[in-house]
């Protein structure tokens, strides 16, 4: 394309150096507010530490109520350790600058929580006195400060799509996790209201990260 | 600061050096200017988002890995807060159904400004995508795979929307190679 090319890579318009001047004006007052470095690797260990946080203090409490037992704990020990990973990648993974294959990983890995979480449930042991959708609502309102967590420093970098709905699996795991403990119901009450929950969450995390006005636009 | 690298000077910013800052933003204003021009078509607007790009580059330095080029880095700041601003434009401008207003508010430089204003005017009716694209691989010089890693998508994706924003550039400018 010869002809547009060339006038294409012609100089770019001048900068008004009122504008720079303003821009670095601007630039200078954000460095005197002297706010502390936000490192990425420190906001990914707060998110962790808030799903992760919130799933053993609600444990904690459902330990002291004698609605969860030792041994339940134990004897489901392997499920709740995959899910306490899974959050942890989903968190790396949504933080992280780069490493956009680990987005993917940390989607690989709540799908096969999600999986097992169906699959090892036993027979429910009888009708329950609550009605199902308590489960999806105790979930949601489990991850309430996690999705708060997630959709502030997901807001320290710019909207993306898949790191949003990864953070929003990292909140997520809370209610899986007290789900797996607190909840005797059987396999397709799991796959329709605490998976339904779960997948609920990430989608708001979606959602409202993409309409919150970004604090900065770094990759 | 003359010889430093950018990549030594943002490696001297995230340890708390405002200067190496200084030393950046005179270093790259212009370019991510230029940038900015070109994708938004709007002075006032490429003016704003210069300050917008800088800004992020003082909030988000603690998202910045020291080994990370910064060139780089710093357009896909700057190519994100277009993007972003050029997504809610096209929002107001669908309910408010008028054209932009600032659409054609930044001047011509030089060479023949009919011709320039021509070539503009049809850069700006590409997608976005398309726009970002061409502009980064043939004014910033951008490889395929540094667009792509830009936008998490393949080097061939990048490439197509290169290739389908210069057919577009040239059925939308038909006539001017027989001019």
């Amino acid at each position: 394309m010869p002809g547009p090319s060339d006038p294409l890579s012609s100089p770019p318009p001048r900068l008004d150096p009122r504008a720079l001047e303003r821009a670095l004006a601007a630039s200078r007052a954000e460095l005197s507010l002297r706010q502390p470095v936000r490192r990425w690797r420190s906001q990914a260990v707060g998110l962790f530490a808030a799903a992760a946080g919130m799933a053993l203090a609600v444990t904690g409490v459902l330990l002291a109520l004698g609605q969860a037992s030792g041994p339940a704990l134990l004897g489901r020990a392997p499920m709740l350790a995959l899910l306490l990973s899974t959050s942890a990648v989903c968190s790396w993974g949504a933080l992280a600058p780069r490493r956009r294959p680990l987005r993917w990983v940390g989607v690989g890995m709540a799908a096969v929580s999600a999986a097992l979480l169906v699959l090892t449930r036993a027979a429910p042991l009888g009708p329950s006195a609550l009605p199902a959708w308590v489960c999806t609502a105790g979930h949601v309102a489990m991850a309430l400060v996690p999705v708060v967590v997630a959709l502030g420093v997901l807001r320290q970098a710019a909207f993306d799509p898949l790191r949003a709905v990864v953070a929003g699996l990292a909140a997520g795991t809370v209610g899986a996790f007290v789900g797996e403990l607190a909840c005797e119901q059987g396999a397709g009450h799991v796959a329709a209201y605490h998976l339904g929950a779960w997948a609920l969450l990430a989608l708001m995390t979606w959602a409202l990260s993409k309409r919150l006005k970004p604090r900065t636009y770094a990759p | 600061m003359g010889s430093v690298t950018d990549e030594a000077l943002m490696d001297l910013f995230c340890q708390g050096d405002h200067s190496a800052f200084e030393a950046l933003f005179a270093r790259h204003a212009g370019r991510v200017h230029g940038f900015l021009a070109r994708m938004v078509r709007n002075g006032p607007l490429a003016e704003d988002l210069l300050q917008t790009t800088f800004l992020s580059v003082i909030r988000a330095r603690g998202r910045y890995e020291p080994g990370t080029r910064f060139t780089p880095w710093l357009l896909t700041i700057a190519a994100n807060a277009a993007r972003d601003a050029l997504r809610h434009q096209q929002h107001v401008d669908a309910h408010a159904h008028a054209a932009p207003e600032g659409a054609t508010s930044v001047p011509a430089p030089e060479g023949d400004p009919a011709l320039r204003r021509r070539i503009e005017d049809a850069l700006q009716q590409l997608p976005v995508e398309q726009r970002e694209a061409v502009v980064l691989s043939k004014l910033e010089g951008w490889s395929f795979e540094e667009i792509a890693q830009l936008r998490g998508i393949r080097a061939g994706a990048a490439r197509l929307r290169a290739h389908r924003g210069y057919e577009k550039l040239r059925e939308l400018l038909g006539g001017l190679e027989d001019a």
